[in-house]
């Protein structure tokens, strides 16, 4: 993958960059889209929510950024090359650069930001994501006084290396926006969250920010020095609000573009003057099971679970069709899929001969084996209104087949506290079979399949990762780490498919469905685009008519 | 007076205190914390564990307690889990949208409730009379979250006459006049969800009152000695019965403040009632406290200023 990169950067090096002006249909104006909740954190270094990431992309430019194929093309940097042992990425910066205060970006910003995600004052929680850096980690420690592995080259050249070839760095790279050291550097590290800043964001993005109203909208203005040219509008503003009260302002033209729910898809494709947007994502539903204790460690009881669900009447009947089966636990639009996959039947008959088969007997309705009950609790977060309204399915389909389950709904943040135990004095502490047994939760591949990884590795058990359900399967973890360290794309395509192969046969998650996300878009706003990438595809771009 | 208005306040920063306590011990028995909300791939456990430590979420309960407190006494609400914004920022930008909402709403319903409560305890059982009771049964039934649906979809969808949400339209610009009233309509629906529910509920109050204080002795005397109907009506009847309805009034100040969950959230409208929630559900502690603190207050002015009223209403309470 790398290398292709490398090809493709050339390529997009040489092409003339057209002025945006030259391929806006028309200049000016103020467009308002909306979202559904509010951003946190306007420093891109803070714990980035899809909320947040929505409004920062508008202010902030990264060295580069991802294609709608899901590869990368120049974004700052016009073009990058990688060294022989494919440790190391050097990448150029445009000539001419600026930030939003007319300052120019330069390979210092790019060293800067970088180095403070490894500064022992961060704690902005995405060190992780560059501690491959060589001597990231003394820095942090406080060993080193900078990261070894970030070397600046010239005021426009950058190099990183990392301590042993590195996959997912490209995608890494691809998702950090580059801080002005003048700006965020006037400000303790420890601080940056309290500060200003944080609130008033500066940047060498398409727009420059103007103003943030809690409660109401962001608001942002065209930059002229933006290196893509000056976007088309002058003006956009993001607003936030609940679901429905944004689809009656999209529906009454009060604003341009927002996200539909699947309930209002029907008003907004009926509606004179709006466009109905139907995007593919790379996001996924799955009922995660819990790998200990007698129950759900029978390899039978989760297959049996899986083909129990009528998953096809979920896409039918909560997704009114936007989306589609998905039978493993990578997207089925992401390389990493494989195409070949088992596919997971709806056959409730076969389902009670596999647990009848494995010594599960119905007693009153409720198949028991050994004196125990095939009982289980299903746990179901608030916050996504289909994904709750396919627990009574799943526990009708189940009951057929002689499970018990029992629903509680609760919040992500109580979900969290059974997937990630305490002991009482607030110590995170080892998952055991009693602190959950079913949870429905959604899944998603923001850059690389590697952010799995600590998902399915048996050392991410908590209290260390993120491996609630108990994966410890040795393959597995050999796989995932070695997609980590195999530059080869076809090679790494086939490691990621066959985890996805073994992870259908194990069932640990049971995949449930892939939904669509959908778009309203007044017919006035040209351009407007979203795909994997999300809202705001190309907005330099957007105009209005 | 003055000696029992400045009892009263030592008794309110008592029990504001115990508030407080019962508060924050409520506030962090729900489980989960602000950072776990931010849990991905990307962050790894250390990292959210090292977050949690600086905001002090890995101490015990009475340690966190104390520290919220002692931060609070010498004035500051400290900063948001969730954003680092300053609290009293976030509440402050909070104040003016809320208490233009409520307040409008305030008026109108006292307004509206007097007017009607006084109209029909005159002419009770008229149609007149049933048609403003059954209005008001209608108007305490139906859940604000349905009308605002009602009003929205008939009033903005359909009859394009009032916008849909929020406080100003914001990609207009409009300035001085045109901003304002540009400010009002986007008023006018919100006002009138709280104003149904609110005047139904309080219009029943006093229409009893003032049709218990026709009944009364001096309002027979009023009416002997030939004072005109109208006269005896607001002078002598509306002025008795307001007794009770004064209570409710006080005890209405809080939610000048507060504001209105379901109808800021229908409405987009940037109130405390919002905040307070998403505070709540993103486990965002040092908000949820603060604006507790500054409810509870209120709610403590509030008695307070209704038992003020009342003597200045009822000659014959005296406090000393």
């Amino acid at each position: 993958m790398v290398v292709r990169l490398v090809l493709a950067s050339l390529l997009f090096g040489f092409l003339p960059v057209a002025l945006a002006q030259d391929t806006c249909a028309s200049v000016g104006g103020t467009a308002t889209i909306a979202q559904w909740s509010e951003p946190g954190n306007l420093n891109p270094l803070i714990f980035p929510t899809t909320y947040d990431t929505n409004v920062q992309e508008l202010v902030f430019a990264r060295l580069i950024r991802p294609t709608a194929d899901l590869t990368f093309e120049p974004d700052l940097a016009e073009s990058w090359t990688v060294s022989d042992d494919a440790r190391t990425l050097t990448f150029t910066l445009r000539e001419g650069l600026t930030f939003h205060d007319g300052a120019p970006v330069t390979a210092q910003d790019v060293a800067f930001t970088f180095t403070s995600m490894a500064d022992p004052a961060y704690d902005g929680g995405r060190f992780a994501e560059i501690s491959i850096l060589v001597g990231a980690e003394a820095y942090r420690e406080g060993t080193a006084d900078a990261v070894e592995g970030i070397v600046v080259v010239d005021d426009r050249t950058i190099s990183f290396t990392t301590t042993e070839p590195f996959a997912p760095f490209l995608p890494v790279i691809g998702g950090i926006f580059i801080l002005p050291e003048h700006v965020y550097g006037a400000v303790p590290i420890g601080n940056w969250q309290e500060d200003a800043s944080n609130r008033n964001p500066v940047g060498s993005g398409a727009f420059v920010f103007d103003e943030y109203r809690p409660g109401e909208f962001v608001s942002v203005s065209a930059f002229e020095g933006y290196w893509e040219g000056r976007p088309c509008l002058d003006r956009l503003i993001v607003r936030f609000g609940d679901q429905n009260t944004l689809l009656a302002a999209l529906l009454a033209g009060e604003i341009d573009a927002a996200p539909v729910p699947i309930d209002g898809a029907t008003s907004v494709a009926n509606a004179a003057g709006l466009d109905l947007l139907v995007i593919d994502t790379l996001n996924f539903q799955y009922i995660g099971t819990n790998l200990r204790g007698p129950l759900l460690g029978d390899a039978a009881v989760r297959e049996a679970i899986a083909h129990a669900v009528n998953r096809q009447a979920i896409v039918t009947g909560l997704l009114q069709g936007y989306g589609g089966l998905i039978d493993t636990v990578f997207p089925t639009n992401h390389w990493s899929y494989p195409p070949d996959v088992a596919p997971i039947a709806y056959d409730p008959a076969a389902a009670a001969e596999i647990l009848e088969a494995a010594g599960w007997t119905l007693q009153g309705g409720v198949r028991v084996k050994d004196g125990q009950e095939l009982s289980l609790r299903l746990f179901v977060p608030t916050g996504n209104l289909v994904r709750e309204r396919t627990a009574p399915l799943i526990q009708a389909n189940l009951r057929q087949i002689g499970i018990a389950v029992e629903i509680q709904t609760m919040d992500f943040p109580t979900l969290v506290t059974y997937l990630l135990p305490r002991e009482a004095d607030g110590t995170p502490r080892a998952v055991t079979a009693e602190d959950f047994d079913l949870f429905l939760l959604g899944f998603g591949i923001e850059r690389d399949p590697n952010e799995y990884l600590s998902y399915l590795v048996e050392t991410d058990m908590p209290p260390n990762g993120y491996n609630f359900i108990g994966v410890a399967e040795a393959e597995i973890a050999a796989l995932m780490r070695e997609g980590r360290v195999t530059l080869d794309q076809d090679a790494r395509t086939e490691i990621y498919r066959e985890v996805g192969r073994q992870m259908r046969d194990l069932l640990a998650w049971v995949p449930l469905y892939q939904a669509q996300d959908l778009y309203g878009a007044n017919e006035r706003l040209v351009g407007f685009g979203p795909d994997v990438r999300g809202i705001n595809v190309d907005v330099a771009r957007w105009s209005l008519r | 007076m003055l000696p029992y208005v400045v009892h009263r306040l030592a008794q309110g920063a008592v029990i504001l205190l115990l508030v407080s306590f019962v508060g924050f011990a409520i506030t962090l028995a729900a489980p989960g914390n602000a950072m776990q909300t931010f849990i991905d791939p990307g962050i790894s456990v250390e990292d959210l564990r090292a977050a949690e430590a600086r905001l002090g979420l890995d101490q015990p309960v009475p340690v966190q307690y104390l520290r919220w407190l002692g931060q609070v006494a010498t004035g500051n609400l400290g900063w948001s889990s969730r954003t680092g914004a300053p609290v009293a920022d976030l509440i402050g930008a909070r104040v003016r949208p809320t208490l233009t909402l409520m307040g409008t709403a305030f008026v109108l319903t006292l307004a509206l409730a007097l007017w009607l409560g006084t109209i029909t305890a005159a002419r009770p059982y008229t149609w007149l009379d049933y048609g403003v009771t059954g209005a008001a049964f209608a108007g305490i039934s139906v859940p604000s979250f349905f009308s605002g649906m009602v009003l929205i979809y008939v009033f903005a969808l359909q009859l394009g006459w009032f916008p849909t949400s929020g406080l100003e339209s914001y990609a207009a610009d409009y300035e001085g006049w045109a901003r304002w009233l540009d400010r009002a309509r986007h008023l006018v629906l919100p006002v009138s969800v709280l104003v149904l529910t609110g005047a139904a509920e309080l219009v029943r109050h006093v229409r009893g009152a003032v049709v218990e204080a026709l009944q009364e002795d001096y309002v027979r005397t009023a009416r002997g000695k030939g004072a005109p109907p109208g006269r005896v009506l607001r002078h002598h009847a509306l002025r008795n019965g307001l007794l009770p309805v004064v209570t409710l009034v006080g005890l209405a100040l809080p939610r000048l403040l507060a504001g209105s969950v379901v109808v800021e959230v229908i409405f987009a409208w940037p109130g405390m009632g919002r905040l307070l929630v998403e505070s709540v559900f993103a486990r965002d502690v040092p908000v949820a406290m603060a604006i507790n603190l500054v409810a509870a207050s209120l709610v403590l002015l509030g008695s307070l200023l209704a038992d003020v009223a009342y003597a200045v209403v009822d000659p014959r309470v005296r406090y000393g």
